[in-house]
């Protein structure tokens, strides 16, 4: 299989002399491999529409099942000159597209891991926006897949290597080399609450009852919930609310949870395994529609907490960091007297690969890959399985499935509907 | 408080309370019972109680579940209880797991079979996955296809030969990821690295080696760092890092001092990220380093804080080489203690101006570790004793430790150098940001700050943080910048972003401003800004003057002398009604002679200035309103007091905190003369005295809300009459601003009156009846208990909502008691709303037992289908007469009249003109009650007439009774 990805990087290598003019190269409309990287952005909603032009790679095609949002991204694209855009409403074909690099999956997150993995078939690296999975069982699968395939995978959050990091008014990094210098202690008790800078957006909440309406012309309903149990449509499950239901998301903890939890694992140094036990102090749960929850804990086999306060629960002064040695607030106040000098003779954290078109490049992983992701991800839906069941669940690690839960399972690998599988 | 479930709910309450032996009861219930009692309590408020219903609700097996599937085909909203019903008993069956699992699994699949509608089968099928059923097989969960573990792993022996004759790094990296025997592979291809003609592939190779973390590699990695290629030195390095093995830091140490600027800056970042004692390694390099080495060096020693090498820092501050000086001022906020802060001083007092910041930041690194009010007196000293010259270099330092008030006081000891005070005007602004004050307590401040402002910019920089603020006074105070051209955009800005995000922000000042603006040009935005000054002025109501100003700056139009009605020198307004015209013109005429000694017009403000008692009051009386004023109490004085009153009755509580020996410490906005309701202010939210304070009061009714400095300290509390507390507090009547003896100050005076309620009258028929008026729209005057979830708003008593399931709420009973009465009300429900009238109540416990209990409930709803007992329906005297028309009630959302007549034993309810229930309770009870419980209550002849909370929402109004003979 001779791909973009491996004529790219001969190109790269040797581009000081074989650049070539374009039309030299192709046809009208042809996009002629050079050392710029080209994209694919499936759903154009919210963010897919904000975050193409950022990127230093070129946007070249376009897909959504919702023809008036195909349209608006192909005029926002004309607007910002990307020239000649392929439109798609089936995601398929944007992935088997010979012009697209990188496919980049802004779609709600049931859709991922299938767009993950088919993408990786067919030899493209994938961006791909969080929450990772909808389901534990399908970001085992990505992970699978993306080793079989080679693929270069991203997924989308950022705090753990750069940007100021919500109410510690700082980046991630001077924070890790404090929590490995071992000053505070271990274990570690992190809390992730408004309190401590960090707001769960209940907003985020499905309705109980929706009554069907019809399905607009311009919507491929069918298309767009895709792996997802057949609800009849109410626009309330699409689009901009999509977060509040349980077929696609999980509220607001699938909404932020990776933002705020993958660098909390970073920062304990758990990429490489996840939570023993999982508590909830929530109401009880609707079937379909995510509420909201007063606290989630999370506890490993070391004894590191993860405690994820909703709304004004619990106490406003409990620092972000508790450590049988010592405390760190927001705002990146630690309590241990002298404690910038007690850092002397403390190596700066590693640096990590942060320029996806460069991993993309090089064939390194990307900071935040599949692996790390998926952890981080599985917290987010730990969480979200045992607040659907009300009751606290125990975790194996390594099995990465629950313990003593057929039920509980059952959620870790939801089956998907005809014809889609993983 | 219905009884549609009681025994649950009883049994829960009795539980409580007497710690009674709830578990024994739920068994005997019928399964109706068990389910009705269950839906009222979902979706569960948390996993305790929803694991408790869900086993009661499993325990009820198929009866309970068809049950509860016939309510659920009727896809109905109120049906969502029975949705959480269905899935917690599913849930808990996989908790039990046996019979009881099977059990559910194959009533759910008939019920699926049976589902035609598409949201109904869903749901099934969705509980049938958490069952552990795959009802649609269509579905699939698939073992992977990707499990790399099925691919054949790599020969190691075909990785090397690839990466010896070349290979794109897609596949050297796909071969690499099916390495099966990784420490085999290492050591192939360490081997053969050497050998390896691509400096691509051999870059490649070292970062995965560096991967692997391996100290046995440390010679393979250390001959790769004198390669030519800068990719390979590179991985190299890294890789030897990544090992963290102690012979590395020499290595490492030794390109720091090769004089080779690349090496040295790689070495650099290694050693940054290198654990151990990174310092000591490289310092010995130090003496015989070349310029470049020796500023890495400094950086090390900076990065890794060590005091131990402070020497060697200040030593290099005045190096020949410019960067090696830098260097080591940059590191000395590293190393510095507080035994150098002499030597800190000196240093600063005699430094460039490049290098000063440097040092202070090393000064603030030797306070290290005391607090900032100790650091801002020691600095503070030490500017007191240096030279006027110097004190240019402390200012920044004290800036940053001082607090809000400090900062400004800087801000004004600056007033001739523009540059520092402005400095300090940046940092006042950030202080107050960063504290999380809010927009009124801001806007405060940046008012104060304006007063010191010494140019333009500064006052352009204030108007601009004034129109992120949002508070009401900011847009008139903004409106004073418009005059002047060089800060009339800013002012424009600060209007219209005030204005515009606050629609409710209008009157007619305010309008003529928003006008004016519009022909201030605001740069590029202009014609967005002049589209967003239309729209608000738009929105503004035709017939609502909205705010009004109560003070125009210059003189005290608008306001008289309050009149004394007592030689106390207190005005009762209702003593003041008695008066004769005449009289009253002639006691006006004094009290206007006394206000001229007491009150003037002084810096644009209101004060106080006598020592007398005399309030100053409005011309005009008032109903329903809302006002904004600012105040401030001068210092220096020992009984700081003042108020706000209202409709002539005090008051909203003004006083020096200080106060504590008449208890100030609770702070200002209370209403201070309560003796039944809230006299306490929720939070203390007073600032300094001799500082501007802030208050929003809003008067509804008889109910009053204060924000006192943008924080709630009343909310929603009754105002009680202090002239007569018997009475409500009239329906209209004067602002008066309370003279206490003490110097205040008000300033911006606005006042939006609001629409008011008229008392809903008697009917003329009523009057000649005798009926009297228990809730005429305006007061729960005659009322007691529960007046918190049954609150008067709009002319209604509207009773609030709690969360589904909650426990009961407190009930609203009369003052007086009822034993013969005709008692008349009109109700409005909401979908399954459940209330009802207490009457003979003995005012506290379960009325419907210790007294009787009219049902009010909206029987209607499905969720009460099909086991609501005849009792229960509205209008039955709960539990020993059941209504016998079910049909009497309007639809939900409609108002409905009711009249519930008793004399003696005889009892008729009539429910919007039909009869729906009429009997003898001793009749009726004769053989027992229908409900077969005790009601205690049968033995009563009169007591309180109530409303029984159960934490449902509904309206209530034009409440009226008689008592008859």
């Amino acid at each position: 299989m001779t791909t973009r990805r491996q004529f790219l990087k001969g190109a790269a290598a040797t581009a000081a002399f074989t650049i070539l003019p374009r039309h030299v190269l192709g046809g009208k409309g042809y996009i002629a491999p050079s050392d710029q990287l080209t994209k694919g952005i499936i759903g154009f909603g919210g963010i897919g529409r904000g975050h193409h032009f950022k990127m230093p790679d070129r946007l070249v095609a376009l897909c959504d099942v919702d023809q008036t949002r195909l349209d608006r991204g192909y005029n926002m694209a004309q607007e910002a000159g990307f020239g000649k855009v392929a439109c798609y409403h089936n995601f398929m074909d944007l992935i088997h597209d010979p012009n697209v690099d990188i496919v980049h999956i802004c779609t709600p997150p049931h859709w991922h891991a299938i767009m993950s993995i088919e993408a990786a078939k067919a030899g493209k690296d994938v961006w791909c926006e969080k929450p990772m999975t909808r389901t534990i069982g399908e970001g085992k699968r990505v992970v699978e897949a993306m080793k079989r395939y080679n693929t270069i995978f991203r997924l989308n959050t950022w705090f753990r290597f750069e940007d100021t990091f919500y109410g510690l008014g700082t980046e991630v990094a001077p924070l890790k080399k404090l929590v490995d210098s071992g000053l505070l202690g271990w274990p570690l008790t992190v809390t992730v609450s408004k309190h401590t800078g960090f707001d769960w957006k209940f907003f985020w909440v499905g309705k109980e009852h929706l009554d069907p309406q019809p399905i607009p012309s311009y919507f491929d309903y069918d298309l767009w919930l895709g792996p997802a149990p057949y609800k009849p449509y109410n626009e309330h499950r699409c689009h901009d609310t999509f977060r509040g239901y349980w077929d696609y998301d999980a509220g607001g903890l699938g909404d932020m949870g990776q933002h705020y939890l993958d660098p909390v694992q970073y920062l304990l140094g758990k990429d490489n395994e996840s939570p023993v036990k999982v508590e909830v102090d929530a109401p009880q749960q609707h079937y379909d529609a995510a509420g909201t929850w007063r606290e989630i804990v999370y506890t490993y086999a070391d004894g590191c907490k993860i405690v994820l306060w909703g709304e004004d629960f619990g106490d406003p002064k409990t620092p972000y960091i508790q450590g049988p040695n010592g405390n760190v607030y927001n705002n990146f106040i630690c309590d241990i007297p002298g404690w910038k000098d007690k850092l002397a003779d403390f190596p700066d954290p590693l640096p990590q690969e942060t320029d996806f078109l460069e991993c993309v490049r090089t064939r390194k992983k990307f900071a935040l890959n599949e692996i790390n992701g998926h952890r981080s991800c599985t917290i987010v839906n730990m969480g979200a399985v045992a607040l659907q069941l009300g009751r606290t669940l125990y975790f194996d690690s390594d099995k990465q499935e629950f313990i003593n839960d057929d039920a509980a399972n059952r959620l870790v690998y939801q089956p998907m509907r005809a014809p889609w599988k993983i | 408080m219905k009884k549609i479930f009681k025994s649950f709910i009883l049994i829960a309450l009795i539980a409580l309370s007497f710690n009674f032996n709830a578990q024994a009861q739920p068994s005997q219930r019928k399964v109706s019972t068990i389910v009705g009692d269950a839906l009222a309590k979902l979706p569960a408020k948390d996993i305790k109680l929803g694991d408790e219903l869900a086993g009661e609700l499993l325990s009820t097996g198929k009866e309970g579940m068809d049950m509860l599937y016939n309510m659920f085909v009727k896809q109905d909203e109120s049906m969502v209880p029975v949705e959480f019903a269905l899935g917690a008993i599913a849930s808990k069956a996989t908790a039990e797991g046996g019979e009881k699992l099977q059990n559910v699994i194959d009533l759910y699949k008939g019920y699926a079979d049976k589902s035609a509608d598409e949201t109904i089968k869903q749901f099934f099928v969705r509980q049938l996955m958490v069952l552990g059923c795959n009802y649609d097989n269509k579905n699939t969960t698939t073992k992977s296809e990707y499990d790399p573990g099925t691919t054949p792993a790599t020969k190691i022996k075909d990785l090397v030969k690839a990466a010896k004759k070349g290979v794109d790094n897609v596949k050297l990296f796909d071969m690499l990821g099916k390495v099966g025997d990784v420490a085999a592979a290492k050591t192939a291809i360490a081997a053969a690295l050497p050998a390896i003609k691509s400096d691509e592939t051999k870059a490649d190779l070292l970062w995965w080696l560096g991967e692997q973390k391996d100290k046995g590699l440390v010679n393979t990695f250390k001959s790769f760092l004198g390669s030519s290629n800068d990719r390979v030195k590179s991985e190299a390095a890294w890789a030897l890092t990544k090992t963290a093995d102690s012979s590395v830091l020499p290595v490492l140490a030794k390109m720091v001092a090769s004089g080779n600027a690349g090496d040295a800056a790689l070495a650099e970042k290694c050693l940054k990220c290198f654990p151990g004692k990174i310092v000591d390694a490289v310092v010995p390099y130090f003496e015989n380093a070349s310029a470049a080495g020796k500023q890495t060096i400094l950086d090390l020693v900076s990065q890794r804080c060590s005091a131990a090498n402070k020497d060697l820092v200040f030593g290099s501050l005045f190096d020949d080489s410019e960067n090696v000086s830098k260097a080591a001022y940059a590191a000395l906020a590293s190393v510095a203690e507080p035994e150098d802060l002499t030597t800190l001083y000196t240093l600063l007092e005699s430094s460039s101006t490049e290098n000063r910041e440097a040092i202070q930041n090393a000064i603030l690194k030797a306070l290290d570790g005391k607090t900032n009010a100790e650091k801002y007196e020691i600095l503070n000293y030490r500017n007191n004793i240096v030279t006027p010259a110097n004190k240019v270099c402390y200012w920044p330092m004290i800036i940053q430790v001082a607090d809000i008030p400090q900062t400004l006081g800087i801000m004004a000891l600056n007033k001739n150098n523009p540059e520092m005070s402005t400095k300090a005007l940046h940092a006042y602004i950030t202080k107050s940001i960063n504290s999380g004050e809010n927009g009124v307590q801001r806007l405060l401040r940046f008012r104060e700050a304006m007063d010191l402002t010494v140019n333009d910019a500064q006052r352009n920089t204030l108007l601009e943080r004034i129109g992120e603020t949002g508070a009401f006074q900011g847009i008139m105070y903004a409106a004073k910048f418009l005059d002047n051209k060089a800060t009339q955009v800013a002012a424009a800005n600060a209007i219209r972003e005030i204005a515009t995000d606050n629609p409710s922000f209008y009157g007619p000042e305010i309008v003529e401003v928003m006008n004016r603006i519009k022909s201030v040009d605001t740069g590029r935005d202009f014609p967005y800004d002049l589209q967003r000054i239309n729209n608000y002025l738009a929105a503004v109501p035709a017939d609502d003057p909205g705010y009004v100003s109560m003070f125009n700056g210059k003189d005290l139009t608008g306001w008289q002398g309050m009149i004394p009605t007592n030689s106390n020198g207190e005005g009762d307004p209702f003593l003041r009604a008695k008066l004769s015209a005449k009289q009253l013109a002639a006691a006006q005429a004094k009290a206007n002679e006394v206000m001229k000694e007491n009150w003037v017009v002084s810096n644009g403000n209101i004060e106080f200035v006598g020592h007398a008692y005399d309030n100053l009051c409005t011309t005009k009386k008032y109903k329903d309103f809302e006002m904004y004023l600012d105040w401030k109490i001068y210092p220096g004085q020992p009984d700081g007091d003042a108020g706000i009153y209202l409709r002539s009755c005090p008051q909203v509580q003004i006083w020096d905190t200080a106060r504590t020996w008449v208890g100030a410490q609770v702070g200002s906005g209370g209403l201070y003369n309560n003796q039944k309701t809230e006299r306490i202010p929720l939070v203390i939210a007073d600032n300094a005295v001799g500082e501007w304070n802030s208050f929003y009061i809003k008067m509804q009714g008889e109910r009053v809300t204060v924000y006192l400095n943008g924080q709630k300290v009343v909310d929603n509390i009754v105002l009680e009459n202090y002239w007569d507390r018997s009475l409500p507090i009239p329906a209209e009547e004067y602002i008066e601003l309370q003279a206490h003896g003490s110097r205040i100050a008000y300033r911006d005076l606005y006042i939006h009156e609001l629409p008011s309620v008229e008392p809903t009258q008697l009917t003329a028929e009523e009057k000649a009846e005798g009926f009297e008026m228990l809730f005429d729209g305006t007061s729960l005057h005659k009322w007691h208990g529960n007046k918190v979830d049954y609150n008067v708003v709009n002319g209604e008593i509207a009773v609030e909502s709690r969360s589904r399931g909650g426990a009961s709420i407190g009930d609203l009973y009369t003052n007086d008691e009822y034993g013969d009465f005709i008692f008349r009300f009109e109700f409005k429900l909401t979908p399954g709303a459940n209330n009802g009238v207490g009457v003979r109540s003995p005012g506290e416990g379960d009325s419907a037992y210790v007294g009787y209990e009219v049902q009010i409930l909206d029987h209607y709803n499905p969720i009460y289908q099909p086991w609501l007992a005849p009792y229960q329906y509205h209008g039955s005297l709960y539990g020993i007469i059941p209504a016998k028309n079910r049909d009497a009630l309007k639809p939900v959302g409609e108002w409905n009249s009711e009249e519930i007549y008793m004399k003696g034993s005889y009892v008729r309810v009539t429910v919007n003109g039909q009869v729906v229930t009429e009997g003898d309770i001793a009749e009726a009870t004769k053989n027992g009650t229908i409900d077969g419980n005790e009601h205690p209550g049968l033995k009563r002849d009169k007591g309180y007439i109530g409303f029984l909370g159960h934490g449902d929402r509904l309206w209530i109004r034009n409440v009226r009774v008689k008592k008859i003979k």
